[in-house]
């Protein structure tokens, strides 16, 4: 119950340090960076709930996006539909996509669930490419119209962040809420033990089947507020780098930390950012920072920076001993 | 470009008997090249049980090194032994400075220290070589050989011919000599061979190298025909995956099989649509995980390593 | 008493390979029992645990739970005939804590899906409590209720852990447990209240099946001990029928009868 309460309270504190956010932001840049930021925090939580809690890897998630972006581009730019029916058809959609490919799927495990997903992301992207009559190819949709509420069209960065910042803050709470439920604690002990989570009668199929179509359903969602955010999609931002970015937001965040890969989105989106100054140097730095990470903050930035700082004043407090 | 969705559907025609043949000979050369690729996944496998998705920048090295060798008018086996020897080098250096280190981390984690790596790699590729694809000279002459109505280039028989050759060497390293022996009884199982005395810690080290100079020779023999570029690991990687899975991931001639498979087919797919050429590679092997996850010839028999 | 069969397995046989682990192996377990199975290593007792419970397929034979067919289910199904089990090597969920754990047991008693979960609906929430609370009624029933219930599980200790697979299965409020070498690595002090837990564990109308090496423990608890050497049953009775069985004897000390 205290946990709960705690949940609800850091919950609270970051809708609030949202809401202010764009006054102390210091362009309309800052704020367009917040809105990508809170689009890929989504998708993170999302993919987190997939790989951190139930302990699925997915190499593919970046077409769950690309299948809620274009569903939302097309149903609005061609058929003329309500973005807001965009939205729901590209959540929709991305669930049942989930759905349909999780039943084989995620039969697979380790690193064969790895390469399986990998496939069926890049068959997604040579999809989008080549059913030009639908997605329009390479040229990919353009004139996306934006959100509007009463009339009132989202179209500016500002207005945009908030629906952005409200769906995160919606999306923190219902992952916070499923993580801490029956249906939650089954997903963990599949990763925790899949026999015994078998044995106490969790059908573990069954439940790695929810929480992809629910990652698929998030990621699609996101993909849909991409879509009229930008206004325009094409297939290269929904290809296997991205679905990387996604798996290094939620592990260099912290696998099964919902803070964690808001945190991750917000770093791996900020770093993109960063390196694009250092130019050619970017990609070698970021290489070298994820591998560096990985090999001696296995647990994640966030918690690996608070345990590395614990055993250097450790270490450091045994040495003073040693010399006393 | 010609594409097959949608409103260019009408474009597909059925290929002539000569069209085969030649369909057939580049698909048999980029599927030795994808064999090779293969094998460099199958060595790691095997040794650790790790998925190298760097293996695709060593084969980017190898192209652009060897090229940059061959610019700079070095000659042509030269040019070929240092690019090999060069990732045979960062074969080792990776899996000293980023895996031994890691021993013991989760799959993920283990995943996404290779994909680290590889961008590591792709982005030291593109500040030393710069984005644009650059040429390498063939081996010898450019001038096709003519097979009845199908034409053949020098560059393809070397291709193949150095593919079995270097499988051949292979083989004997594995069977007839002591390395060869040890590597493989790690392969079976790493804690018997490590009580029997096989260093099991350089055997990972030496597949890695292994691995890289693999990949160092398959850039090398194939930038000639397909060019240099920071990125060409990106795709030639994940279809030497595509083949490993195909072939039975682990089994070493079922790489090579893979490969010439993947080739061939993809080759095939291509003449009939060549926007398809890369969704043939990514179905197949989806395919193949869905009904036979260890692949044509998975000497695991069971699902269960790959399956729950 | 009346003999009433809550499990049932009928010329039950599995191979590995070559290697036959359970060959033909047929017996009952009344409701309201304690039996134990014990044998040699490698004589197929987990093996047998891992048949009735669906980790395994079965390769002949048939396995009743309460006169269900249970034998070629899923572990779930089975599961929800009203079979817990424990493992030899501890399988605790390592990423959730004590309490978590043991609400994990009671899985199959409550139904709130991903929709209400989400939510938060209310109907959810008053199952949350009284899993919560069924969960802690376990955790007092195996003497765990003293540690924090937010402590991860893997901070226990190793006997620690063993209990709390025990509270786990409890959990499901099963007809039959099944322990799988509770007493394995336990000190002499642990296995003694071990003994009494698998009492009191009787007397709430649960029927025990368990394979363990302690033969103090077996003889002491066990209503009926069955013997299994090399996949076959040598023996079945009472512990003092078995203790006096030459066959038994003779595969305790490697011979050949």
């Amino acid at each position: 119950m205290r946990v709960r309460s705690k949940r609800y309270h850091q919950l609270a504190a970051a809708a609030a340090a949202a809401a202010v956010l764009p006054l102390v932001l210091p362009s309309e840049y800052a704020i367009h960076l917040a809105v990508v930021i809170g689009i890929n925090a989504i998708v993170a939580l999302g993919l987190n709930l997939l790989m951190g809690y139930a302990g699925q890897v997915s190499l593919g998630q970046a077409a769950f996006v690309g299948i809620g972006a274009y569903a939302s581009a097309i149903l609005s730019v061609k058929a003329g539909l309500s973005p807001w029916i965009g939205l729901a058809a590209g959540a929709a959609l991305g669930g049942l996509t989930a759905a349909v490919v999780g039943g084989p799927l995620l039969k697979l495990r380790g690193h064969y669930l790895a390469m399986g997903t990998l496939g069926f992301g890049m068959i997604v992207q040579i999809v989008m490419v080549q059913w030009e009559d639908l997605t329009e190819g390479t040229i990919g949709v353009m004139g996306i119209p934006p959100f509007s509420v009463a009339g009132l069209a989202l179209d500016s960065e500002l207005r945009m962040y908030y629906l952005v910042a409200a769906s995160a803050v919606l999306a923190i709470a219902l992952a916070g809420n499923v993580i801490d439920s029956r249906v939650g604690r089954a997903m963990r002990a599949v990763h925790g033990s899949e026999v015994a989570a078998a044995t106490s009668g969790v059908d573990t199929a069954r439940y790695k089947l929810q929480v992809f179509i629910m990652s698929g359903a998030m990621a699609g969602f996101a993909g849909s507020l991409h879509a009229h955010h930008a206004a325009y999609v094409h297939p290269d931002s929904f290809g296997f780098h991205y679905s990387i970015q996604l798996v290094v937001m939620v592990v260099l965040g912290g696998m099964a930390s919902i803070w964690g890969a808001v945190f991750g989105a917000g770093a791996v989106t900020l770093i993109g950012e960063q390196l694009r100054s250092f130019q050619e140097f970017s990609t070698i730095i970021f290489g070298a920072v994820l591998v560096a990470v990985m090999v001696f903050m296995p647990a994640g930035l966030w918690r690996g920076s608070a345990d590395l700082i614990g055993r250097l004043l450790g270490s450091r407090g045994a040495g003073g001993r040693r010399r006393a | 470009m010609p594409a097959c969705g949608g409103r260019t559907l009408y474009a597909m025609t059925l290929p002539t008997g000569a069209q085969l043949l030649q369909y057939l000979i580049s698909g048999l050369t980029l599927g030795s090249v994808y064999g090779m690729i293969a094998l460099g996944f199958t060595l790691i496998h095997n040794a650790t049980g790790i998925v190298n998705f760097a293996q695709g920048e060593f084969v980017a090295f190898g192209a652009l090194i060897a090229l940059s060798c061959s610019e700079a008018g070095l000659p042509m086996p030269l040019a070929v032994l240092t690019a090999m020897a060069a990732m045979t080098l960062l074969g080792a250096a990776l899996e000293r400075a980023a895996i031994r280190p890691a021993r013991g981390a989760s799959v993920i984690t283990l995943i996404i220290i290779t994909i680290g790596a590889s961008i590591l790699l792709r982005g030291i590729a593109m500040w030393q070589w710069g984005p644009d694809a650059l040429p390498m000279r063939h081996f010898s002459s450019e001038d096709p050989i003519h097979l009845g109505p199908a034409s053949i280039l020098r560059q393809h028989l070397w291709i193949m011919g150095i593919v079995v050759a270097t499988m051949l060497g292979l083989w004997l390293l594995a069977e007839r000599t002591q390395v060869g022996k040890a590597m493989r009884a790690c392969a079976v199982d790493r804690e018997a061979a490590q009580l029997v005395g096989i260093p099991a810690a350089r055997m990972v080290m030496l597949s890695f190298a292994l691995s890289g100079m693999l990949g160092g020779l398959a850039g090398s023999i194939v930038a000639p025909l397909s060019m240099g570029q920071y990125n060409m690991g990106i795709m030639l990687g994940l279809k030497g995956f595509c083949a490993a899975i195909l072939g039975g991931i682990g089994n070493a001639p079922g790489a090579v099989l893979g490969g010439l498979l993947l080739g061939i087919l993809e080759s095939l797919g291509a003449g009939l649509c060549s926007g398809m050429k890369d969704a043939v590679a990514f179905g197949i092997m989806l395919m193949v995980l869905l009904v036979r996850p260890t692949g044509l010839l998975g000497r695991r028999a069971g699902r269960g390593e790959a399956v729950g | 008493m009346t003999a009433e069969v809550l499990l049932r397995l009928t010329d039950v046989t599995k191979r590995f390979g070559g290697l036959v682990a359970v060959d033909d192996l047929t017996f009952e377990v009344q409701r309201g029992q304690i039996k134990a199975i014990i044998g040699p290593n490698g004589a197929g007792k987990t093996t047998a645990f891992n048949l009735i419970t669906g980790v395994y397929a079965l390769d002949e034979g048939e396995i009743e739970v309460a006169g269900k067919r249970a034998s070629r289910l899923p572990s779930h199904e089975v599961a929800s005939f009203g079979v817990a089990r424990t493992f030899q090597n501890v399988q605790l969920f390592g990423n959730m804590s004590i309490l978590e754990n043991v609400m994990v047991g009671a899985h199959t008693r409550a139904k709130s899906g991903l929709l209400s979960a989400s939510l938060r609906l209310p109907a959810m929430r008053s199952e949350e409590v009284a899993l919560a609370e069924r969960a802690r009624e376990c955790l007092r029933l195996v003497g765990l209720d003293k540690l924090a219930p937010e402590m991860p599980a893997l901070s226990l200790a190793f006997g620690q852990q063993r209990l709390l697979e025990v509270a786990r299965a409890l959990a499901a409020e099963p007809l039959l447990v099944l322990l799988d070498e509770p007493a394995a690595g336990l000190s002499t002090a642990e296995t003694a209240r071990l003994g009494e837990l698998v009492e009191n564990i009787r007397e709430l109308g649960v029927t025990v099946l368990l394979v363990d090496h302690d033969m103090d423990l077996v003889m002491q608890i066990s209503d009926e001990v069955l013997v299994l050497d090399h996949g076959v049953k040598i023996a079945e009775g009472t512990p003092r029928e078995v203790q006096r069985d030459p066959r038994v004897i003779a595969a305790y000390l490697g011979e050949e009868p």
